[in-house]
């Protein structure tokens, strides 16, 4: 009995010191970059996802002819040696590679691998449908004997551009080692169907879309300075730092952030779990995590063990919440309410932003105006956003005729014959107890001002196709987005809202749908510009949705790298960039 | 033939679930469709309306989603018989528009007249400044039309249309096309035939989704799930099956861990529970189970989490996933194992305990029976030892019990533990259900409801002939 109890002690023991059993670890020296991931990506496949974890693992993967330039948010060249020259109609982009680029195997890019991508991605023999209709607007691609690569647009589109930054460029002699490409142009790939394409080209098809490519090391193959090397499902992705890389023999300083490669290895591992990932951080087990939820750092911050050993900084991101209002009601089954500007100024006016940042958001949130985000360049820094002002409220809501005429402390108006109380349902998403308590909020602040706000949780998908359907009055949701220049046609545009789109609320008329077309058929940027400015002014006017916050997002970096720089979209951090401390 | 009886009735019990699981998944809120293309993100992002409908054509084909969804379909007599090849954007105004007339060709036609006057007011010539504003109220009023069926609504939205319309320059088409709307509603309110509506209407479809994800489609997309293909994954475009196979290893082995913890601890103590019952370690034992299966398993797996595998508190055991942060230094299978088993400590611990709870209080509830039968007291009085009397002679007849709570543990394996696997970050079908649940990966739902099914009843099967071979007396022949 004794010996087994030994025995058993003795394995204890063994098993806790394996655990690491009270040892506070010291810094980690290894020369890789371990990143949390809140999820893993669908597949690492160049054409057939666009999932969001993706492209922060894809960045250090592959390259782009163009890319976007973190710091200013401008399109800038990446394989192209400079921006491209652009005809006189607007309608041709003449792109030209940098010398001394090279694929894994030594050979030179060429511009038949650009021609080949993009007769890649627009191939209906691809698994890619999320990604078509963004370069349905190619028509060709044209090589001149210089080596110039001509893109031929359909028509003149404000985003043509980066439609050369969204498909990383392939290898031809890889991807299509047998040629089945060459015989196609861009042009008469467009107009291929699946009955009309030959046998030899819907088995290369049947190839390039196997399921299990996205997740084959010897598959994803990119111009970038890492290579994918394992994926262990559900735990970790690893990339692994190329022996020979074209761009090392590029002076550091001439380096682009794509293009450095400090860490030998990056891993990428995957938590999903709020508790558990704060314990990973106090145990050091990460070194990059910008996907934190902000209770666990605001929970971190503080620690001496924390601060010790990471760097935390928050950054304003492309993401901002909104109340929606139908401002195009059918007056039968949704009251005509929010079709007076005047109420939904009002509304606006009643909406306490700072107790809801300071309860529902921990006060980590930035005010947003308008349907433009503050970090980008064509921002109106002029406009200014509804403060809350209840007495304003009232006085709006007095002037549009909402008067409380029976003392129940819910103001009312005849319309149509027929005595309206100023009461609606405000839909929210089931997806987050934050949804709930800013509805909560919003409702209470609502009675100061005579307003009764019924709150309806929607699960997600009910939630987006009643909004779809116009079958709301208010509704509170969010919208996330990226840098470059904003095209409001899907937000904005009537035509969307006629088509049961993204514009949910109805905004707009003739005017504006004028500017939008306008800013999507500018060539020159200060066009574009100047009408934005315009349509910003225009919206945050005509109120159709009461603009709440921008989320603030924190990035963790373990303290054993260099000063890192960060960027307030993707990952926020680049891997590769990081360097250990001396 | 006890055995060959009982395996038999899985047949149709597990075809009456995979219809059950086909027609939940086929209820659910959401478009697959959707979000394949992108779903909502993509929507107007660039592409045209055309390549849109024939993107959502092409998908639906697919994935079967143009064809009938069952063998047997009930509709009202009203409704056509190729009603399901109509995508559901337009389906679901066109259905509502029908429960009120029942009358399909006025209803049809009404229908599609609002799709002429639309086109009408699309037309960029009517867009011109001067007609800017009547256009824009039209197109806002045929919009509310085309998506109401509520006929307050429409009469009044058609008066807006026609006011809107009425002296506008360039207008004269528009006008005629929303007078003829406005005759052509009358009608559709006139010739109603509503008895139609409720005379079932049964049609036979040989071909139809069901089938299809049963037989397949003749390789060209699914080959059935008869035939091992359990479909591609919505999300991921992979092999349902490789997914789950996947996947299954790590809920299987926790399951299957936990479970032979749970009886080697359980057995012990609810024999000596029971054989010292009212004793104090009884009563201490006792208490102690109840407070642990009163505790749900999520609190617990936080709480060992904070407790064990915080840096603030004891740094035992690590926060989360199956293996060491880089993967395994370890080469050999053996020095691998030992790298995740500290992994697997605080998960095996949740999974087990509820279950150890539950185990000692079956097992000592059927002991108190035993113990007072003759065969117990006739061994005891033939001098033989405590432990033989315990155990040999008892425990074979107390296991009953024990073998009626066997069969949970396959769909257990299967199902994974959904909160926990997602606390541990364990990557295991739990983590993988509720990945699929929340994009509606209905291929995958489908495919788990079935194999529990299917696991659970060879799991009673199993355990209906464990019976017999535990109490040769039970005899289910008869």
């Amino acid at each position: 009995m004794r010996t087994r109890l030994f025995i058993l002690t003795g394995l204890i023991i063994s098993l806790l010191q394996a655990c690491g059993a009270g040892e506070e670890k010291p810094w980690s020296t290894k020369n890789e970059v371990i990143v949390h991931q809140i999820g893993e990506p669908k597949s690492l496949h160049p054409t057939n996802d666009n999932s969001g974890p993706k492209s922060d693992i894809e960045q250090y993967l592959q390259m782009y002819l163009l890319s976007t330039d973190l710091e200013t948010f401008e399109t800038i060249p990446m394989l192209a040696d400079s921006l491209p020259t652009v005809s006189e109609d607007g309608l041709n982009y003449t792109f030209h590679l940098r010398d001394g680029i090279k694929w894994d195997d030594e050979s030179p890019l060429a511009p038949e691998d650009v021609a080949f991508t993009f007769k890649v991605a627009k191939c209906v023999l691809v698994r890619n449908p999320m990604a078509k209709p963004y370069i349905e607007n190619l028509a060709d691609i044209s090589i001149d004997s210089e080596g110039g690569i001509t893109f031929h647009m359909k028509q003149i589109y404000i985003k043509n551009l980066e439609i050369a930054a969204m498909i990383p460029v392939m290898q031809r002699s890889f991807y299509d080692p047998d040629g089945v490409f060459k015989q196609y142009s861009v042009a008469q790939i467009d107009t291929l169907t699946e009955a009309s394409a030959s046998e030899q080209l819907q088995a290369w098809g049947k190839w390039f879309n196997a399921p299990d490519n996205g997740r084959n090391p010897e598959f994803v193959k990119g111009l970038g300075p890492y290579q994918f090397e394992r994926w262990e499902s559900g735990q970790e992705i690893h990339l692994t730092k190329k022996p020979q890389h074209w761009t090392s023999s590029l002076p550091a300083q001439e380096r682009s952030h794509f293009e450095k490669a400090y860490a030998d290895r990056i891993v990428f591992r995957i938590n999903a779990d709020q508790n558990s990932q704060l314990l990973s951080i106090r145990s050091q087990d990460y070194d990059v995590a910008g996907q934190l939820q902000i209770q666990s750092l605001l929970q971190l911050k503080d620690e001496p063990r924390f601060q010790h050993n990471y760097q935390l900084k928050f950054l304003t991101t492309f993401y901002q919440n909104y109340i929606g209002l139908n401002t195009k009601p059918d007056g039968v089954l949704h009251p005509k309410i929010f079709d007076d500007v005047l109420v939904r100024k009002a509304f606006s006016h009643a909406v306490p932003y700072h107790a809801l940042n300071l309860i529902t958001k921990n006060g980590m949130s930035e005010r947003s105006v308008g349907p433009v985000y503050p970090m980008k360049p064509h921002f109106d820094t002029t406009l200014v956003g509804y403060a809350y002002d209840i007495e304003m409220a009232n006085n709006l809501l007095d002037q549009a005729g909402w008067v409380d005429a029976d003392g129940d402390f819910i103001r009312e108006k005849t319309i149509e014959g027929r005595i309206q109380k100023l009461e609606f349902d405000l839909h929210y998403m089931t997806t987050q107890t934050t949804w709930k308590d800013m509805a909560e909020l919003v409702a209470e602040a609502g009675m100061d001002v005579g307003m009764k706000i019924n709150l309806k949780p929607l699960e997600f998908s009910k939630h987006y196709e009643k909004a779809m359907k116009h079958d709301f009055d208010a509704m509170l949701a969010a919208w996330g987005g990226g840098p470059g220049l904003d095209d409001h046609k899907q937000l904005w545009h009537t035509e969307s809202w006629k088509k049961n789109g993204a514009n949910f609320t109805g905004f707009g008329d003739s005017h504006t749908d004028g500017m939008i077309d306008s800013m999507r058929r500018a060539v020159h940027y200060d066009d574009y510009l100047a009408i934005s400015r315009r349509f910003q002014a225009k919206v945050l006017d005509d109120a159709p949705y009461v603009f709440l916050f921008s989320g603030l997002e924190g990035v963790v970096v373990h303290r054993r790298f260099e000063d890192p720089q960060l960027f307030p979209f993707g990952s926020k951090v680049l891997s590769n960039t990081l360097q250990l401390q001396p | 033939m006890f055995v060959v009886k009982r395996i038999l009735m899985i047949v149709p019990t597990l075809l009456v679930l995979s219809i059950l699981g086909f027609m939940i998944n086929h209820l659910s809120p959401g478009d697959p469709v959707e979000s394949i293309l992108g779903g909502y993100a993509a929507q107007a992002g660039g592409g045209s309306e055309t390549t849109r409908a024939e993107q959502r054509a092409t998908w639906r084909h697919k994935l079967g989603m143009d064809l009938p969804l069952f063998y047997l379909e009930i509709s009202p007599l009203s409704a056509p018989d190729t009603l399901y090849k109509i995508d559901k954007f337009e389906k679901e105004p066109l259905e509502r528009l029908l429960d009120q007339s029942g009358n399909w060709e006025a209803t049809v036609n009404y229908y599609r007249q609002i799709d002429v006057v639309k086109s009408h007011l699309l037309d960029k010539r009517l867009k011109m400044v001067e007609n800017s504003v009547a256009s824009d109220n039209s197109l806002q009023a045929i919009q509310i039309i085309k998506s109401s069926a509520d006929p307050q609504v429409i009469q009044f939205q058609l008066a807006e249309l026609l006011k809107s319309l009425s002296g506008k320059t360039n207008m004269s088409i528009a006008l005629e096309a929303a007078l003829e709307l406005k005759d052509l509603y009358k009608q559709y309110r006139l010739n109603t035939s509503k008895w139609k509506n409720y005379v079932p209407s049964v049609r036979f479809h040989g071909y139809n989704q069901y089938h299809r994800w049963l037989f397949g489609d003749g390789g060209e997309n699914t080959k059935g799930i008869i035939r091992g293909d359990f479909g591609t994954s919505y999300t991921t475009g992979r092999p349902v099956s490789e997914i789950i196979w996947e996947k299954l290893f790590w809920s299987v082995l926790l399951t299957m861990i936990s479970m032979v913890l749970a009886y080697a601890i359980s057995i012990p103590i609810g024999v000596y529970s029971a054989v010292s019952r009212g004793k104090w370690f009884d009563k201490v034992s006792g208490t102690l189970l109840y407070v642990l299966y009163a505790m749900p398993s999520f609190w617990v797996a936080v709480l060992l989490l904070m407790g064990f595998a915080n840096p603030k508190a004891l740094d035992w055991f690590p926060a989360s996933g199956v293996m060491p942060i880089g993967g395994h230094t370890a080469s050999s299978i053996w020095g691998k194992m030992w790298q995740t088993l500290p992994y697997l400590i605080l998960p095996i611990v949740c999974y087990t305990y509820g279950s150890i709870a539950f185990l000692s209080k079956s097992v000592r509830a059927s002991y108190l029976d035993v113990l007072n039968e003759d065969f117990m007291k006739t061994a005891k009085s033939k001098g033989l030892s405590p432990k033989t009397v315990l155990f040999k002679h008892g425990l074979r007849n107390a296991l009953l019990p024990l073998i009626t709570v066997f069969p949970n543990i396959f769909p257990a394996a299967i199902g994974g533990a959904v909160i926990l696997e997602s606390i541990f970050s364990i990557p295991g079908m739990g983590t993988e259900i509720l990945l699929a649940v929340r994009s509606q990966d209905y291929p995958i739902i489908q495919s788990v409801i079935l194999l529990s099914g299917l696991v659970t009843m060879i799991g009673y099967a199993l355990s209906d002939v464990l019976y017999m071979v535990v109490d040769p007396r039970i005899n289910l022949k008869k």
